[in-house]
């Protein structure tokens, strides 16, 4: 049932056995979880069911590091949360993301692949997708093969006929798309109306995790409405659902009784922070047509949409010692005109020329005179995958919000190791799409031999407002946050939801990911809680 | 396989590729001398094989490779990393020669970056040859 804070007496106490924290992707996640249990929860909700631009507010802040979206316009801050803007690309970590790789400081998951793999299957489900293709383990060395492999989609299968990549060095991997993407608050919100054991309490802003002084435990959470109505909520168990950003922020504001803030003793809490980076690689001249095609999104029989996306196969990883980055096609963006580019004409010739060698040596065309030269269409992408580091972070800044609350300072950094990541899969690319009749590229500038050494190249990147890491998991509370059932270590009844528990990024976008591990997460507190709940048919 | 895109590599490329920029400037699509390295009726054949791409293109991402490239600088050097010992002497062979070497790099995904071009070395040597232009 939904509530109203507004509606409610000045201080009033609502009691609880789990207190959910934000109605975003994990939280609703979590609160559907639940509904229809013998279990009270109170899922504490920021916004209303719509946009307010006032709510909208609390989430400005300031970005010092790599330019990145305004940080209150990279997410939503009402029912549903971000997934009310969000673009339904789907797909499952690959495993390689969570292990732990000597060339990739700080980086592996306390998780494997498997223990994901029955969530990611509810995921899916609660998404409408279809089944989800993992990873062939024939692609990575030196693991034992595992029931994963079983779960393969046969439409996925039929889509990889593609390109007959090497294997040895690229692999394609699908997202489906979510089309229309599932807009959580929307899509819930009857589910949620009609679960008598769960209140939605709108207008509600998390003003303070109250922590006990006598045991290491939340005892409640202060909320507020922007009018002023104050309320608390006590729980057994509390999970914070409020984003990779938000997340750290309640955490370190939460300084009551640990001057640091909440399950900060070692000074983790906001560190860490990844995001997707996106930024031009190449301008493609295509190849033969029936080859170029296949680079392109496509509908499956079932309605759901797969995009290809071209990812250095797992060997060449481990020898290059290179993160996992991804590249797509898709049309030239706007942020593509801080860098230079080349003179259209003039390529043009050299590529014909290019083609016209080829035919001379082998008495076959590389191209069929296919789509016209991409100058101002299409050029192929890079969805790099950040390695994790320490001093990218998010902190608390000296400026306050309406309610009080600090408000964030973000810190994104970028280093060599990323950019050297994009090379390897450049050239990469290069040469294989071209081998296989793809298409022929030319690479961005900054890629080029004699570039500038320098950050100059982080002038093209955007975000993809998939902030991930600021809580992450760890066994050892050395290295995270949070433990590998998502606990706050130190804090026995605090969990965290979310890609903030993300202790590695990985390859692709966070939703089915983040919705997995919520649903992971699920399963413990029930266990935990005595609560036997349904799970998605 | 050597790593790519390593660091000592890129200040290479850097240096390499301020040299070619240099060389273009001072004169554009101009052909260069070649020292005579092969004999006569090789270096004829090859231009008679057709494969060696003409234009001024062709001739600036040349020059960049060999730029790159010291060790394949001259025409003897590029010849003979494309036609093996003892080089061909009769076009056909040629054209033979150098299929099989640009099959042999797409197989190992043996490519180079030239102005961005992303090319195999079989192309790249080719267009090193075509920077110096058919024998008069």
């Amino acid at each position: 049932v939904f509530a109203d804070l507004r509606s409610l007496d000045q201080g009033a106490v609502l009691d609880a056995d789990l207190c959910v924290i934000g109605a975003g992707a994990a939280g609703i996640t979590l609160a559907r979880a639940f509904a229809g249990t013998d279990l009270r929860l109170v899922v504490v909700e920021s916004g209303g069911l719509t946009p307010d631009d006032a709510t909208q507010q609390l989430y400005r802040g300031r970005s010092v590091g790599v330019d990145n979206s305004p940080l209150h316009g990279s997410r939503l801050r009402y029912l549903g949360g971000s997934t009310n803007h969000w673009n339904g690309w789907c797909a499952p970590a690959d495993r390689l993301d969570l292990a732990a790789r000597p060339w990739i400081p700080h980086s592996g998951w306390p998780l494997r692949l498997e223990d994901l793999v029955p969530h990611y299957e509810e995921g899916r489900r609660l998404l409408g997708l279809d089944p989800v293709r993992f990873e062939n383990v024939a692609d990575i060395e030196d693991e034992e093969p595992s029931d994963v492999t079983e779960a393969r989609a046969d439409d996925a299968d039929d889509a990889e006929a593609a390109l007959p990549l090497d294997p040895r060095r690229l692999r394609t991997a699908f997202w489906q798309i979510d089309h229309p993407p599932t807009r959580f608050g929307e899509a819930f919100r009857g589910e949620l109306a009609a679960a008598a054991n769960v209140i939605v309490l709108l207008w509600a802003n998390v003003v303070d995790i109250a922590r006990s002084r006598e045991r290491a435990a939340v005892e409640h959470v202060e909320v507020a409405s922007l009018g002023g109505r104050r309320a608390r909520v006590r729980a057994r168990r509390f999970v914070l659902a409020c984003g990779g950003l938000e997340n750290p922020r309640l955490l370190l504001a939460a300084n009551g009784v640990e001057r640091d803030g909440l399950g900060n003793r070692h000074g983790l809490v906001g560190r860490f922070f990844m995001d997707h980076f996106q930024v031009e690689l190449a301008a493609i001249y295509a190849g033969r047509a029936e080859r170029f095609e296949l680079l392109r999104q496509r509908r499956r029989a079932s309605g759901i949409s797969y995009r290809p996306g071209l990812c250095l196969a797992a060997a060449l990883q481990r020898r290059e010692e290179v993160a996992n980055p991804v590249a797509f096609l898709g049309p030239r963006r706007r942020r593509a005109a801080l860098q230079p580019q080349d003179d259209p004409a003039r390529a043009e010739e050299t590529r014909r020329m290019l083609d016209a060698l080829v035919e001379s040596v082998t008495g076959e065309s590389p191209g069929d005179d296919g789509p016209a030269p991409p100058w101002d269409g299409e050029v192929i992408h890079m969805f790099g995958n950040p390695t994790p580091d320490p001093a990218s972070r998010v902190r608390l800044g000296a400026e306050r919000d309406a309610l009080g609350v600090p408000r964030l300072e973000l810190d994104w950094r970028l280093g060599e190791a990323d950019r050297r990541s994009v090379g390897v899969l450049a050239h990469t690319l290069g040469s294989e799409l071209y081998r296989v009749g793809a298409g022929r590229l030319r690479l961005a500038r900054w890629l080029r031999a004699g570039a500038p050494d320098d950050d100059s190249w982080l002038d093209g990147v955007t975000g993809a407002n998939h902030p991930m890491g600021t809580t992450r998991m760890a066994l050892d509370p050395r290295q995270g946050v949070t433990d590998a059932d998502a606990r706050v270590h130190g804090i026995e009844n605090l969990y965290v939801a979310g890609s903030s528990l993300f202790p590695t990024a990985i390859r692709p976008n966070p939703t089915l990911t983040l919705v997995a591990l919520t649903l992971r997460l699920a399963d413990h507190l029930a266990r935990e809680m005595g609560a036997a709940r349904p799970v998605v048919r | 396989m050597p790593a790519l895109w390593s660091r000592r590599e890129l200040l290479c490329q850097g240096a390499a590729a301020s040299l070619a920029v240099a060389a273009t400037a001072a004169g554009c699509a101009r052909r260069d001398g070649d020292g005579g390295e092969i004999s006569a009726a090789s270096r004829s054949a090859l231009w008679n094989a057709g494969i060696v791409p003409e234009g001024n293109a062709a001739i600036q991402l040349g020059r960049r490779y060999r730029h790159r490239h010291p060790d394949q600088h001259s025409i003897g050097d590029l010849c003979r990393a494309l036609g093996g010992d003892p080089l061909p002497v009769e076009p056909g062979q040629w054209r033979r020669a150098a299929e099989r070497a640009l099959r042999g790099d797409l197989e190992a995904g043996r490519s180079i970056e030239l102005d961005g071009w992303v090319v195999t070395l079989t192309e790249a040597r080719l267009l090193g040859l075509a920077s110096f232009g058919p024998a008069d």
